[in-house]
């Protein structure tokens, strides 16, 4: 998450607010900025709170600021857009819990889960952050019109109560936003759960469960837990409602040589499936801690990818690669590359400057800055494709 | 009229190696050509073949109905083995809510 | 030593080195000898890939067995899905006039001026609402023959109140029509576009092996039917006509010859049928004997120039390879009646004759018109629909055609992809079950699954490409990777 800091004048406790007006004024020469943030769910709440955030160093001289709640002195101000949610701490940390206008918009349910994947990019910490209200304050606040809003972890699953909540809260307040689940599915091997989840009615609610392999002594090495058939159970009783469903993998050195094996289970076994998506590995976290077992250089694997998506492209299967650098992509895969990569943590390398291709491309993860393929070099348009892989071919 | 042929072969299948159920199932893939026998003799089944038409070549009729045995042999005791799981998943397919999970011996 | 389950599989040894296997719902892989021997001798490392393979595939497990049972379950389920919907394929017989000649005919028709071989208008509102107490959600309603142009009105009647009744019903209905085409008229063609109509017609291949084996009086067969068509593409789109072929002997060894002709014509697709042994073909059987070998050259011989006209942008089809790779490479189940397991005969289709008797399949018809009415399900004018589809014989029937309990049936690795075919068993050895060896469609069936087998583990990029294009029915650019 984007966390901005500044110098902080009366507060003392936690706010979360929605910037509702920027205002600009120019002082000798230097442009101020104060954004006028509430807490203000709906026009006709009344009493609600207000917090003010500028980028001047000397609060003093805007004279709206006498008594009021500020936050001074602050950088990167202007990455703050109106409609966007803020968590104001009471040491002055500003946390963007949410951008109007980002198509990766994310609700943390819980930090706990019930797994320990070998490459978890977010692994839970050791304190605990109770997230509930929070969340049922921050989908009040969010903008009726965003599209995409992802519901995630931990696992949010684990507290079934609470996520049947947080679903039927986007229901009511959020009614054309796209919904993802992003879940390990294990909590869906209960019927009843399942059940209930799917009477919500959600409209547009996507379950993307994340399954590493077709066979369970993979799966459940990555996983840290016996869950394979529990999730095979979970994805059935989801399909059993026609529940739209997506499967996620992420391509490792324990897993990458049977994908075309994981891709014929997946086809086979679930072709009711609406999605799958390919993931190339954030080096962060978990998957930090254990690189040496988990890191496989992208572009040694591309026959085998290739592969694997024709398996999915010719059932007329969607599939799309997630977090891969298209100069490490075998030509034929591009068109199934997404840009993936949330914006707030996505870099480039100084290599791509030169690269024709720099904005069709997702980039990297700001973690693989030091750890990403050996192969990363600059496309020119004359050459449609890789000229590293027509040398090593 | 096709000249009926007198090659007859004759060979015997140990009963404790073979099943009834096997050799049968092997001898009916040659009825096409042969026709085909059997009669119980002490601890041996007596196979007889003979040809059909003449111009059969009967050289390794034997060994090709042995090896064809070996098989029909193997699918015996597979179905033996399998057979109830086979029965479950057609049982389960069009009654998904029978259970009958004691019934499975691992 | 591993220990694990063997699941229920089946085998095939398909050269000296190596063994084909697959589970119940048809998930193959194939095994060097070696590794099949440990694998049967529970003695296979879970540390090999095929172990691995094998677990995937589900012909071994380890553990949840009952899962994995489930699993299996519910893709066999899936297998068999035209069991859901029971009759959805109702083939109507106007008449059984025709001035065809075909050598091959199974229709018996009568002379052109023979009516009382026509359906009337009692028996059609009958047979309408026997086809409308189907549970099915979709049916196809086809008018065969005879010709049905011959009795046109009954065919427009019968569109027309189906339509009707369906007000109450609100199924999806398709309608088809079987013709020579040699009688339509233009305002034939006209209703047939207004109420959607689909045409299946006979294309036997060019002008010498058409008109050999589909003759008529006085006329040169071909050539009448090249400008009946060009008249229907007039005003239907090409989209709706589609064309099979009948081998016979003039066939033989022309397929690329016939397949020539179709794209001439505008066709997109083939099917390449063997003969049936019935009707007037039975009497003719001197005159056109090729054996099932041959068939198969010639089929071989078709397909592979038909996988070149596909490489070189030509978008074509041969059906029934279409019908076996949809079986063999997804887990969908297909909804072609004589490739069931059980005989889709009865329960998956029903021929309604000229004077209202039901029969479970139009071989079965036949049959009838020759004097053996074994296949006789009732009368929509004297049975209810229930006493027609729900009696002993019918259910006879089902039971001994589920090849999963048929001797050589049910231990054969080709079992899932294969069906029963009881009538045609019946006709060849005088018994519905028949035995295998000498069951032309048994030996049919193994030489054209043997082939594709062989095409689909060389895994030939462009033709598992072509492959997949018939089966998702898109184009091979879309398929194409690069």
């Amino acid at each position: 998450m984007i966390c901005l800091k500044g110098n902080k004048i009366n507060i003392d406790r936690e706010y979360l607010m929605r910037v509702k007006k920027i205002d600009t004024f120019q002082i000798r020469e230097e442009l101020h900025l104060i954004y006028f943030l509430t807490n203000q769910m709906s026009v006709l709440e009344f009493p609600f709170e207000a917090l003010y955030l500028t980028n001047s160093e000397d609060p003093s001289i805007i004279p709206q600021f006498k008594n009021k709640h500020i936050i001074y002195g602050i950088n990167d101000l202007a990455v703050l857009q109106v409609g966007d949610v803020v968590l104001v701490n009471a040491q002055g940390e500003i946390i963007i819990s949410y951008q109007r206008i980002s198509n990766d918009n994310v609700l943390f349910v819980t930090q706990k889960c019930n797994c320990d994947c070998i490459m978890c990019p977010q692994p839970p910490d050791k304190e605990i952050k109770e997230y509930m209200k929070l969340n049922f304050k921050l989908i009040r606040l969010m903008d009726k019109k965003t599209k995409y809003l992802a519901l995630t972890g931990g696992e949010p699953t684990l507290n079934k109560n609470n996520l049947i909540k947080i679903i039927k809260e986007c229901k009511k307040y959020l009614p054309s936003t796209s919904l993802i689940l992003l879940t390990n599915g294990i909590n869906f091997e209960d019927f009843d759960f399942t059940k209930e989840l799917i009477l919500i009615s959600h409209p547009d609610l996507t379950i993307a469960i994340s399954l590493q392999s077709d066979i369970d002594e993979i799966n459940n090495m990555m996983m840290g837990k016996a869950v394979f058939y529990k999730i095979l159970k979970g994805i059935y009783n989801l399909a059993r409602f026609q529940q739209k469903i997506e499967i996620r993998t992420v391509v490792t050195k324990l897993n990458f040589q049977r994908l075309p094996n994981f891709a014929e289970f997946v086809s086979y076994n679930f072709p009711f499936v609406y999605h799958v998506a390919i993931m190339g590995l954030e080096p962060v976290g978990n998957a930090l801690k254990n690189i040496n077992k988990l890191w496989v250089d992208p572009y040694t694997y591309q026959d085998i990818l290739r592969k694997t998506v024709q398996i999915f492209h010719r059932r007329d299967m969607n599939v799309s690669i997630y977090n891969h650098q298209l100069c490490i992509l075998h030509n034929s895969l591009w068109r199934f590359s997404k840009n993936s990569i949330s914006e707030w943590k996505n870099i480039y390398l100084d290599i791509c400057k030169r690269c024709d291709y720099k904005n069709n491309c997702g980039g990297l993860f700001t973690s693989s800055n030091d750890i990403h393929s050996n192969f990363i070099h600059p496309l020119t348009k004359e050459k449609s494709y890789s000229e590293f892989y027509y040398k090593m071919h | 009229m096709n000249k009926e042929s007198n090659k007859i072969i004759f060979f015997k299948v140990n009963k404790e190696l073979y099943s009834k159920d096997a050799i049968l199932e092997t001898g009916y893939k040659f009825t096409n050509n042969y026709y085909f026998e059997i009669k119980s003799q002490d601890k041996n089944y007596l196979i007889k073949l003979r040809p059909k038409i003449s111009c059969i070549n009967v050289k390794n009729i034997k060994d090709d109905f042995l090896n064809e045995l070996i098989d029909q042999q193997l699918r015996f005791n597979l179905n033996q083995k399998t057979h109830l799981l086979r029965e479950m998943i057609i049982k389960k397919a069009f009654h998904p809510f029978f259970n009958k999970e004691e019934d499975v011996n691992e | 030593m591993s220990k694990y389950t063997l699941m229920p599989f089946r085998f095939k040894r398909i050269t000296k080195d190596e063994v084909f296997v697959n589970n119940e719902v048809g998930e193959y892989i194939f095994l060097p000898n070696e590794i099949f021997n440990q694998l049967i001798s529970l003695k296979l490392s879970k540390d090999t890939d095929e172990y691995k393979n094998l677990k995937s595939k589900q012909i071994i497990a380890d553990r949840e067995i009952i899962f994995n049972i489930e699993m299996l379950a519910t893709k066999y389920r899936t297998k068999k899905s035209f069991l859901n919907e029971f009759t959805t394929l109702h083939m109507v017989v106007p008449t059984l006039r025709c001035n065809g000649n075909c050598i091959y005919c199974q229709a018996s028709s009568k002379a052109l001026n023979d009516n009382q071989y026509d359906m009337d208008k009692a028996t059609a509102k009958k047979i309408v609402h026997t086809i409308f107490n189907t549970p099915a959600r979709a049916i196809k309603i086809e008018f065969q023959g005879g010709e049905p142009l011959v009795n046109f009105e009954i065919v427009k009647y019968i569109i027309l109140y189906a339509n009707k009744l369906n007000v109450l019903y609100k199924k999806r209905i398709e309608f088809v029509i079987c013709t020579n085409l040699t009688l339509i008229t233009e305002r034939m063609i006209k209703f047939i576009k207004k109420y959607d109509v689909v045409i299946s017609t006979s294309l036997d291949g060019p002008e010498n092996i058409h008109n050999f084996n589909r003759s008529l009086k006085n006329e040169n067969s071909y050539k009448l039917f090249c400008e009946k068509l060009n008249l229907v593409y007039k005003y239907m789109d090409i989209e709706r006509v589609s064309a099979l072929m009948t081998t016979t002997q003039k066939s033989i060894g022309n397929f690329e010859r016939i397949v020539d002709e179709y794209i001439d014509r505008g066709f997109h697709s083939i099917f390449f049928r063997i003969i049936n042994p019935y009707g007037l073909a039975r009497q003719k059987l001197f005159e056109m004997e090729y054996s099932v070998e041959d068939f198969f050259n010639s089929f071989k011989k078709g397909l592979e120039y038909i996988l070149d006209l596909n490489l070189k942008s030509t978008f074509f089809v041969e059906e029934y390879t279409s019908l076996l790779l949809t079986r063999i490479l997804t887990p969908f189940g297909i909804g072609f009646v004589d490739l069931q397991s059980p005989s889709g005969t009865g329960i998956e289709c029903a021929i309604y004759n000229h004077n209202g008797d039901v029969y479970l399949s139009d071989e079965g018809r036949m049959l009838g018109e020759m004097g053996d009415k074994k296949f006789l399900l009732g009368n929509v004018h004297e049975n209810t629909y229930e006493e027609i589809f729900n009696n002993n014989f019918l259910k006879t029937i089902t039971a001994n055609t589920y090849l999963e309990t048929l001797p050589e049936c049910c231990d054969c690795a080709f079992l899932p992809y294969c069906g029963a075919d009881p009538v045609r068993n019946y006709l060849e050895q005088k018994d519905i079950i028949g035995n295998k060896i000498n069951s032309t469609s048994c030996q049919k069936n193994r030489l054209i699954l043997d082939y594709l087998f062989k095409l689909i583990k060389e895994g030939n990029e462009n033709i598992m490409d072509i492959f997949w294009s018939w089966i998702t029915r898109r184009t091979l650019k879309e398929i194409k990777l690069s």
